[in-house]
């Protein structure tokens, strides 16, 4: 979308700064990139809102300066959640800043002025098929000798670019819990990257381009259920291509929610007891994004002796990992600095190790970890399932 | 051919006092900071800055002298009545809230000294954490910084605590940076007592300096620091709503209570019929209480005076909404908060022009009844129904010396039609709240303010002008503000 298309929501912002600051017991901060950057109004979201003000009022033209500026946003969505204001048309959130933002960046792409980091990203989707320019052949190499099939199935397992490169034991941990669980599935031997970095990114085009790819291969693999090892995915699916191509005409499913279905059907059993005391990271993309809160936590409460503390913040007024936005790619400083927060607030649970659902978190925070000479562990949940599941 | 933009003049001088990281002169980033929570149009000033502690904010306004750049203290930019001016594309905004630190919680002397910048939610919860309060205002706290708060520029003068008084009693002393840069320390401690090792005591022995900085909106001086009393978070506490027939006898409940010794309330706001039934949907008079004690017995002795004169008017409870919002609405940082998120059915619709105003003891039925009346009759003939917009009238006894009232519309700041038409009542109804006798007070911002001066007896609005001249002979601070034609421009 672009910022015209959100007159209405800019227009009725009326800067009370509830999106920038804290304002109950419930949270901390607000906003990662406006904590951590310089803190002039623009870094925060009301300050990008009244941005996109002067843009739609014609006071303002957009440049490769405020291009720049626009990339300081996770996209965490924790200043919406702190609005509270309501459109009363549709009784969904009024103002969301992250949106907003992703808008302008798209405003900036139509006019030329992407970032060149946001252009390094997107010519490497085009390019590879993936954000980081891994070489797309590769796409699969997590699954030698697992003998997981590739043609049709009613159960796609989409892996995901971060899985699939970085995070290898992700996408391995969720197929093998499928594989041992009975469900009878294949992966995409076409998958390509969801588009979600493009968009984003503020690269609509190819977004919708690699939203069309995935749905037409989705769809020749005869999918009826597709099941996401990464939240970036299934957020990009379950709220992007309903914008870019049409709402998909399968049940989309993120690995966390099949993995509780299976645990209540009896399908998967956690026999094996995991005696540590850990805390629950709330992915943005699950959380605040697609309101994913219990599912992942009855999981952790689910595997025997494992002990949930949870952290403070939680849930929906959780801070972001900072890995958000494409801030990991153009500001891995910052990004690891934001999460340097989501440490401290583990450690002060007295939690031994921080758990997660999101390839990309598991990469900052870990990042974090070792940067702050933390000694907490991080697991993403599929670890711990593996470890303590036995296959009915 | 790529165009450079050229920085603003002030641009480099700046960055030599700050550091490059916190000066912005973009256009966007000057933008952002051109409007504030209101409708007013914007005013977009030509460079930010944001200073690290009271030396740096000293070397900026000597800079300003030398150039005559007009400088604007910005907080939490919440004004609600306009941004001050300056010089339009000229003005360096001030941002302080990089000075957002706590320099001591001192619990044998019950003080805190603060940075001008923290948010004073902020600052509260901190204090809470070791049992302690201070007070905050009534207004957005999440938001409002300490220094914005002390210059009036946002709820300036009144506290949450209405039972305890206004006009910042609790404020012992501050740290202003002069509009010459040099830096003038108020209150019973070392700027006044070379001596004494911390401030104490508001100005003792000798006149009240520290009031001359309290609610000028920043014209004075740029206070950069303060020192407040703080008290004891009283661990019991009861929240309530009634209903009433007439304003008369929600009135009579509200004479009565403030006529007790000491008197037994933190809070009783009144709200017309129209904002009762915005809260739980039944029109009528209404009475949001909120007492507190140090034990249960306390508050319930308390809460028995005023039950005893609720039941003289035969007022009945109020509904659980109206009871949640006592218990939220009036308390202490959290559930305020989460109250005000909650508030989306005034939030929601937009934009808001928010006129409080005070008057004595004796005038407030007749002004407030007249004021309701004067508004109904220029919503229907302006059509402001048609616009969706919502009226919220509420009034709470301050003390026993005087009322607060609160009349607000909130509007939708999309259609510039209706924006026009609020203004103008907005104008028109403050103009008829300073013919009536009665003051505009917090809330303020320039336009605000504005209005008030002009209602200034000469030799007040005389004596503010030689105090501005003498202090700002330069008209650096806040120029424009109250109108006041000296200093060089």
């Amino acid at each position: 979308m672009r910022v015209d298309e959100y007159m209405y929501n800019v227009m009725r912002c009326t800067r009370c700064g509830m999106c920038r600051t804290k304002y109950n017991y419930y949270i901390e901060r607000v906003c990662p990139t406006g904590e951590f950057s310089s803190g002039f109004e623009y870094n925060f979201p009301r300050g990008k809102v009244s941005i996109a003000r002067g843009i739609l009022e014609g006071d303002l033209q957009y440049s490769k300066e405020l291009a720049e500026v626009l990339i300081m946003c996770v996209g965490c969505w924790s200043c919406m959640e702190q609005c509270g204001a309501k459109d009363t048309r549709t009784g969904l959130p009024l103002i969301n800043p992250g949106e907003i933002t992703e808008a302008m960046r798209a405003d900036c792409v139509d006019l030329g002025l992407a970032p060149k980091a946001y252009q390094y990203l997107a010519r490497n989707i085009e390019n590879h098929n993936n954000p980081s320019g891994e070489d797309h052949k590769d796409r699969f190499k997590w699954a030698d000798g697992l003998d997981i099939p590739t043609g049709k199935s009613d159960t796609i397992l989409f892996v995901g670019c971060t899985p699939a490169y970085q995070r290898p034991e992700i996408a391995k941990n969720s197929a093998n819990i499928l594989k041992a669980a009975g469900v009878d599935f294949s992966i995409l031997e076409n998958e390509v990257c969801c588009g979600f970095p493009a968009n984003s990114a503020g690269f609509i085009n190819l977004a919708k381009e690699y939203a069309e790819k995935n749905g037409k291969a989705l769809k020749d693999a005869g999918a009826k259920r597709v099941v996401f090892a990464c939240s970036g995915c299934y957020r990009s699916m379950m709220i992007d291509y309903p914008k870019l191509v049409g709402k998909l005409p399968f049940k989309l499913i993120h690995i966390t929610e099949l993995i509780n279905e299976l645990i209540k059907e009896g399908k998967i059993k956690l026999k094996q007891g995991i005696n540590q005391k850990v805390t629950y990271h709330d992915p943005c993309h699950l959380g605040r994004h697609l309101g994913l809160y219990s599912v992942p936590r009855e999981i952790i409460k689910a595997i025997p002796k494992l002990k949930l503390i949870e952290m403070f913040p939680t849930e929906k007024n959780s801070w972001c990992c900072g890995s958000g936005g494409a801030l990991k790619l153009v500001h891995p400083g910052m990004a690891v600095e934001i999460a340097g927060v989501k440490i401290k607030q583990a450690e002060k649970t007295g939690a031994k190790a921080i758990v997660s659902a999101c390839p990309s978190c598991k990469t900052n925070i870990t990042d974090a970890i070792n940067k702050n000479g933390s000694k907490l562990k991080f697991y993403d949940i599929t670890e711990l399932v593996i470890k303590s599941m036995e296959a009915a | 051919m790529r165009v450079v933009k050229e920085h603003n003049p002030l641009y480099d001088s700046l960055v030599g006092i700050v550091g490059s990281r916190y000066v912005a002169d973009q256009d966007f980033a000057v933008y952002a900071y051109s409007r504030e929570s209101s409708a007013y149009p914007p005013e977009i000033p030509g460079i930010i800055v944001r200073p690290a502690n009271t030396e740096e904010v000293s070397e900026i306004v000597k800079l300003a002298n030398q150039t005559l750049t007009p400088l604007i203290p910005s907080g939490g930019r919440v004004s609600i009545h306009g941004n001050p001016p300056g010089v339009p594309g000229k003005s360096i905004v001030v941002d302080l809230t990089r000075m957002n630190k706590i320099i001591d919680i001192d619990e044998e002397s019950m003080t805190v000294t603060a940075e001008a910048g923290i948010i004073i939610n902020e600052l509260d919860t901190e204090l809470e954490k070791r049992g302690l309060h201070v007070e905050t205002p009534a207004g957005p706290s999440y938001v409002v910084t300490l220094g914005g708060f002390i210059s009036g520029v946002y709820g300036g003068g009144l506290i949450r605590k209405f039972s305890t008084g206004v006009y910042n009693n609790h404020i012992l002393g501050l740290t202003v940076v002069l509009p010459d840069g040099r830096v003038l320390q108020t209150g019973g401690g070392p700027g006044r007592q070379i001596h004494t090792k911390k401030t104490f005591a508001r100005d003792v022995a000798g006149p009240d300096i520290t009031g001359i900085f309290l609610g000028d909106s920043g014209i004075f001086g740029i206070k950069t620091e303060a020192t407040l009393k703080i008290t004891q978070v009283l661990e019991f506490s009861k929240g309530g709503s009634y209903l009433f027939d007439s304003f008369d006898d929600l009135w009579r409940v509200q004479k009565g209570l403030m006529k007790i010794e000491p008197i037994p309330y933190y809070t009783v706001t009144g709200f017309h019929p129209r904002t009762t039934g915005r809260f739980c949907g039944e029109e009528a008079w209404s009475l949001l209480y909120k007492i507190e004690g140090n034990s249960q017995e306390e508050m319930d002795l308390k809460f028995q005076y005023l039950e005893k004169l609720v039941e003289e008017v035969e007022g009945k409870p109020g509904p659980m909404e109206m009871n949640e919002t006592a218990i939220g609405y009036w308390g202490r940082s959290k559930v305020y908060g989460e109250l005000l998120r909650e508030f989306g059915n005034f939030i929601t619709m937009g934009m808001w022009n928010w006129t409080e105003w005070i008057a004595s003891i004796e005038d407030f039925p007749r002004i407030f009844l007249d004021m309701v009346e004067f508004l109904d009759k220029r919503y229907e003939e302006e059509g402001l129904d048609e616009y969706g917009c919502i009226r919220f009238d509420g009034y709470n006894p301050v003390e026993r010396n005087y009322v607060y009232a609160s009349t607000d519309i909130f509007f939708d700041d999309s259609i510039p039609e209706c924006t026009k038409k609020v203004l103008k009542i907005g104008r028109e109804f403050r103009e008829r709240v300073l013919k009536s006798g009665a003051f505009l007070g917090v809330g303020a911002g320039y336009h605000l303010w504005d209005t008030t001066a002009a209602y200034w007896s000469p030799v007040f609005h005389d004596f503010i002008r030689t105090l501005k001249k003498t202090l700002d002979p330069n008209n650096i601070l806040n120029p424009g503000f109250y109108k006041l034609e000296g200093g060089k421009k």
